[in-house]
């Protein structure tokens, strides 16, 4: 099964409703429920604002637990912006 | 008169004025709260800027300029306010009430420029931007259009801000990252706290809605003008607060104005290193884990000695130290007192006749030894009844002498105004806080001493009893909670009960807690009364109440024992989901009592009278002993435990023929002293006890009888205590004895007697 979702290029306001739509619809066809360990690609993530940073953040709010396996430098400046080090740390991200 | 004799002059009345501004500063206060009612009652706004004027003025003339500076500002905008230019608002009086903090501190430091510290002069700096934002003709409303403060960051190690950003931020084009990031080149991250408790789950989320805020703490050389540059641009729709960061400097010297005001034993012995800390943790756990209340473990001093091996004489000399900053700060409680004058030229009328009255009683008696022509039958009637009007002054001197410290309890309540205020906004909640009786008065020293166990009952009210409106509005309660603080004299004492209108005591909930923390046996209902009061239990209190309850981490069982050191008393009336109240009965003064005076042997005791319950006589010479050889006696089926004063003070005079048992009452339950001779009710003036029998336990201090003699007065609740040694036990109200632990610890005190 595959656990691992891409986040898009564009990883801010202008893309945040199209990765919103894809990550449910991924969510929806069963490619992880609630409690599995979903990896999430960050990799080719060239833009990115507040509105990524909420999106991730209502991933854990909907009980999946995550954790990073790519970052591009974009991502993990964001994260380091924003106080977000335990995301580019190894351990996974909880509900 | 030298400039140097000048100065020492100002420098002695310094602390008259300091007394007299922090009256107006009260005044100040209690006006803005007023006003707040009645925003258009111009009275109000001229006595508020005649008491500000007052200040400025006074604390000119001792050349107190940060205060003169500082108070120009408030007044500017009082003025402003007087002249109708602008209108009070919510927002003002709060302002006005955060400058009257500032005056205080201000007044409080004096001339100390080294207690003026770098965050109290950033806050004022803040205040006076927002003053004259106000006063001037292009002044806006909000402090984000604050003008640029002076940079008081020289001394500063940075800076906390706290955002929240509005729902239409990324609608409107701005992004909370991209204003961190700017906030980053401005200095050094200390901290970043990414808020995103307001986001929600995946399927609620609106893409283009902003749910998140931060909080940064950074390292900056950056002015607060330049901090508040970052949200220029979201300013509209962001609620964003910067303060000051403590520099380690000043954290440690509100580390030190922490310290207790008596340095502990262990604490002394460690800062000189004649203990290790782990040895002294070590020593504490062994006197933690003796069980028992505080006053029965093992002394500190005596486990350094014999477990860490720490010198007796190093052990003598902390505490000789500690003893003598006792002293000296015994020596400095009410050294000034104010006195209305006309009740000072009462007690010196009375004194006046009393003199007169004396000198009418010699001249008496000079006539009949001079001429030997009166009567002798003459000379007595004169001098009964000359004894007659002088023991009615005495009475009248007396009473009139006490009065002198009586002073209304209305100053002291009108103090919650502002915590209610304060405290309910804080909370989100709404509370009307009426204050009955403000008039009623009390002894000086006990209204200073029950402020702060109200104060922590008010909090608690506010916290715990008085719902959020919406919780208030779903019980089909009005949104806003009544909080109400009265007092009257009742029955020669003084009650004062806090009331609410709130969620009163959930007493199931209650004794879940106290059968969890072994204070009741797990299964034992007791009374709803009895039920009530476990929240006055120590080790009742939750971390949760610990913190909100008091902002002073102190707990409910602390407020009732200050309350029964000043002999008093305490009962609540819970009507669960619709209130509580809490009445503290006290005495009016803490200088003379009603007693009962009993004797044992050749010593005399006085009880005071309202503990006593019932005296019961004994033909035999002591109360009957149980099968374990403690002393009890059976009371209408209900064993009642006996204290014998004989034995605790060994009193080795010859044995009684007959006993009796005073039978009283005492916060843990009533049981019964033991003593032999009863000499019935006496009006005791309560003497302190001198240093060497500060230690002595089960006495709160002395008085002289008519004879001369010296009799002890009896402290009923430190006996109650003592003889309710055991853990987790209490007297109860238990009418069959049984093999509970309730049952056990009546027999336990037994072995003290």
């Amino acid at each position: 099964m595959n656990k691992r979702f891409e986040l898009p290029e564009e990883f801010n306001v202008y893309g945040a409703q199209n990765a919103i739509e894809s990550l449910k619809l991924w969510l929806g066809q069963g490619e992880a429920g609630p409690g599995d360990h979903i990896e999430i690609d960050a990799g080719k993530v060239m833009e990115i604002d507040g509105t990524g940073i909420q999106i991730l953040a209502a991933l854990s709010q909907s009980g999946y637990r995550w954790k990073l396996v790519e970052a591009s430098a974009k991502f993990i400046n964001a994260c380091l912006v924003t106080g977000h080090q335990d995301w580019i740390s190894t351990s996974e991200v909880s509900a | 008169m030298t400039a140097s004799e000048q100065s020492n002059e100002f420098l002695a009345v310094l602390p008259t004025f300091i007394s007299e501004a922090g009256e107006q500063l009260d005044a100040i206060e209690a006006l803005l709260l007023q006003i707040e009612e009645a925003p258009q009652d111009k009275d109000l706004l001229n006595s508020l800027f005649r008491c500000a004027h007052t200040v400025k003025g006074s604390a000119g003339i001792f050349g107190l300029n940060r205060v003169v500076e500082f108070t120009h500002h408030v007044e500017t905008l009082l003025d402003k306010m007087r002249e109708g230019a602008i209108s009070f608002e919510s927002s003002i009086g709060t302002l006005l009430l955060q400058c009257n903090d500032q005056m205080r501190h201000l007044i409080e430091i004096g001339f100390d420029d080294e207690e003026d510290t770098a965050q109290q002069q950033a806050q004022r700096q803040s205040l006076v931007s927002n003053l004259q934002l106000l006063t001037t003709p292009n002044g806006g409303h909000t402090h984000h259009e604050a003008a640029p403060v002076t940079d008081v960051t020289d001394d500063k190690e940075g800076w906390r801000i706290t955002a929240n950003f509005g729902a239409e931020t990324f609608r409107g084009g701005m992004d909370p990252m991209a204003v961190a990031r700017y906030l980053n080149t401005l200095g050094e991250t200390i901290s970043m706290r990414w808020d995103t408790d307001r986001v929600p789950a995946l399927e609620e989320l609106v893409y283009d809605t902003c749910y998140t805020g931060f909080v940064l703490e950074m390292r900056s050389a950056a002015s607060r003008a330049e901090i508040e540059e970052a949200f220029s641009f979201v300013v509209d729709d962001c609620e964003f607060q910067v303060t000051a960061l403590e520099t380690t400097h000043e954290k440690m010297k509100r580390s030190i104005d922490a310290l207790p005001d008596v340095p502990r034993i262990g604490d002394m012995l460690l800062a000189v290193g004649a203990v290790s800390e782990k040895a002294l943790v070590s020593v504490l756990r062994t006197q933690e884990n003796s069980g028992g209340p505080s006053d029965m473990r093992p002394r500190l001093g005596s486990l350094l000695v014999d477990q860490a091996g720490v010198s007796p004489d190093l052990v003598n000399a902390a505490l000789s130290k500690q003893q003598k900053i006792r002293d000296r700060q015994q020596g400095e409680e009410g050294r000034f007192i104010r006195v209305q004058a006309d009740r000072l030229d009462t007690v010196i009328n009375l004194l006046g006749e009393l003199v007169i009255a004396g000198a009418g009683t010699g001249a008496a008696l000079a006539a009949f030894e001079e001429t030997h022509e009166i009567p002798v039958e003459t000379l007595v009637e004169n001098l009964v009844e000359s004894n007659q009007n002088m023991n009615r002054l005495i009475e009248e001197i007396r009473n009139s002498t006490l009065g002198l410290r009586m002073v209304p309890v209305g100053e002291t309540f009108t103090r919650f105004k502002r915590v209610v205020r304060d405290t309910a906004a804080t909370l989100g909640k709404e509370v009307q806080f009426e204050i009955h009786g403000g008039e009623t008065e009390l002894d000086k020293s006990m209204v200073e001493k029950i402020a702060d166990p109200l104060m922590h009952l008010v909090r608690n009210s506010l916290d715990h009893g008085l719902e959020a409106p919406a919780e208030r509005l779903e019980h089909g309660k009005s949104a806003m909670g009544h909080l109400t603080l009265s007092a009257r004299h009742e029955a020669g004492a003084i009650l004062i009960r806090i009331e609410d209108d709130g969620r009163g005591i959930h007493r199931d909930r209650v004794l879940q807690r106290a059968w969890d923390k072994g204070l009741v046996e797990r299964g034992t209902v007791p009374s709803d009364d009895a039920i009530n009061m476990l929240i006055f239990e120590p080790g009742f209190s939750t971390a949760e109440q610990v913190t909100n309850l008091s902002g002073r981490g102190v707990g409910m069982d602390v407020v009732r024992s200050n309350i029964e050191a000043l002999r008093g008393s305490l009962r609540l009336d819970s009507r669960p989901g619709k209130g509580l109240a809490v009445d503290i009965r006290l005495p009016l003064t803490l200088a003379i009592i009603d007693g009962f005076l009993v004797g044992v042997g050749a010593s005399k005791f006085v009880l005071p009278l309202e503990s006593v319950v019932e005296v019961i006589e004994f033909e035999g010479n002591t109360t009957p002993i149980d099968a374990s050889g403690r002393h009890c006696l059976e009371l209408r089926g209900a064993v009642l435990p006996v204290v014998r004063l004989r034995s605790l003070y060994t009193i080795d005079t010859g044995a009684p023929r007959r006993v009796s048992v005073v039978v009283v009452q005492s916060s843990a339950g009533k049981y019964g002293i033991q003593v032999e001779t009863l000499f019935g009710q006496n009006q005791t003036v309560i003497k302190p006890l001198g240093r060497l029998f500060k230690t002595l336990r089960g006495i709160s201090g002395s008085a002289i009888l008519g004879s001369g003699e010296v009799a002890l007065i009896l402290d009923v609740a430190a006996l109650g205590q003592m003889a309710a040694g055991l853990p987790g036990t209490r007297f109860g109200t238990t009418n069959v004895p049984n093999q509970s632990t309730e049952f056990k610890s009546k027999l336990a005190l037994g072995e003290i007697a």
